[in-house]
């Protein structure tokens, strides 16, 4: 059966662009421009992800997630902010409220899609540890790191790198790594998809989402996408 | 002045390119934006004339973001320096920004009745 997904947002083409595009890839979609209908009828709803516009008026996207947080995690529903370019600041909110992405406003459609696929993404060993990480405490949700090991790949969507210790696949952090400072990035806000030990036996490569960035970053860090690519490259060739 | 050079036609053409076969998506969308925007345009104008500069900007961002995914890019501009600059309490002759939407919108209503017809 296909997965099931609820869109909440008041902007009536915004509603129907993405709601096409994801019953387009198979999902089952239902929609909800009045996010106070929703929080009404959200206890009988079943629903595999959620997707909430956070400038609504009346109620906010974080309004509605603050209400349901709790559900969000007993239920494991998965849930993605939409969000514009000068509310940044409200994406590391929702991350702390359970949001694991958000997509920017105007809706780059096939962006969009690649998020949601990730975000419904069947992985059994992930969901086992996401079972353990919901048994942890509220400050495992929101727990902070620096590391100064090395950054591997990055791209606009996702981070890898060398960690001295696994971290639960599903927990959101704050990671600070040198390049990105050097970059003038002071950190940005990830959920570890993958924790594996490191070929040399000792250190860890986690593989992150990355969930709240602004243009100005996401610009900083396709150059450096860029560079580390073409590092790699001049690596395998000598 | 029209608004044509404010046009993302790229925009336009990826919409197109993620119809189903035998629908339209963007002569959807089209028919949406043109259905619901002259009642947010009013509700604009009319928060304005109330001096509600929260209700304002709130029309201005739900404008900006229906505009920008139709390819809009002028009008999506406009709307974002209202929005922007009332969140900011900048000072602007917004009584000369608000009304320019309407032009804008007419334009861009044209434009996109005028595109979808050449495309089908």
């Amino acid at each position: 059966m296909s997965k099931k997904i609820f869109i909440v947002d008041d902007n009536p083409t915004d509603l129907k662009l993405t709601s096409y595009v994801l019953e387009r890839e198979g999902y089952q979609v239902q929609t909800y421009s009045d996010p106070e209908l929703f929080l009404k009828e959200f206890p009988r709803l079943t629903m595999d992800a959620l997707i909430l516009d956070i400038e609504m008026p009346v109620l906010s996207g974080l309004d509605v997630l603050r209400k349901i947080s709790a559900k969000i995690f007993e239920k494991n529903i998965k849930v993605m902010m939409l969000t514009g370019r000068n509310e940044m600041g409200d994406v590391i909110t929702a991350v702390s409220l359970g949001a694991r992405d958000y997509s920017i406003k105007p809706l780059d459609p096939l962006l969009f899609v690649t998020k949601t696929h990730k975000l419904l993404g069947d992985d059994p060993e992930k969901a086992k540890w996401q079972q353990a990480s919901l048994r942890n405490s509220e400050v495992s949700r929101q727990m902070s790191a620096n590391y100064s090991g090395s950054l591997l790949t990055i791209s606009e969507l996702e981070i890898q790198f060398v960690s001295p210790w696994a971290v639960l696949p599903g927990s959101p952090m704050k990671l600070q790594l040198q390049a990105l400072k050097d970059l003038e990035i002071e950190e940005i806000p990830v959920i570890v998809e993958k924790s594996q030990r490191a070929p040399d036996g000792v250190s860890y490569v986690l593989t992150a989402k990355i969930v709240g960035l602004k243009e100005a970053e996401l610009t900083k860090i396709r150059v450096l996408s860029f560079r580390l690519n073409k590092l790699q490259k001049l690596e395998e060739m000598s | 002045m029209t608004v044509s050079g404010n046009i993302n036609e790229s925009q336009l053409d990826m919409l197109r390119s993620m119809s189903k076969p035998g629908e339209d998506l963007l002569g959807m969308l089209i028919e949406v934006f043109l259905q619901t925007t002259p009642p947010i345009i009013d509700e604009l104008k009319s928060s304005w004339a109330n001096k509600d500069k929260s209700a304002t900007a709130k029309q201005a961002h739900k404008l900006k973001s229906s505009a920008a995914n139709l390819g809009l890019a002028g009008l999506s501009k406009l709307c974002q320096t209202i929005e922007q600059g009332l969140k900011a309490d900048a000072v602007l002759d917004y009584d000369h920004l608000i009304g320019r939407i309407d032009e804008y919108f007419l334009e861009g209503k044209l434009f996109l009745e005028t595109f979808n017809k050449k495309a089908a």
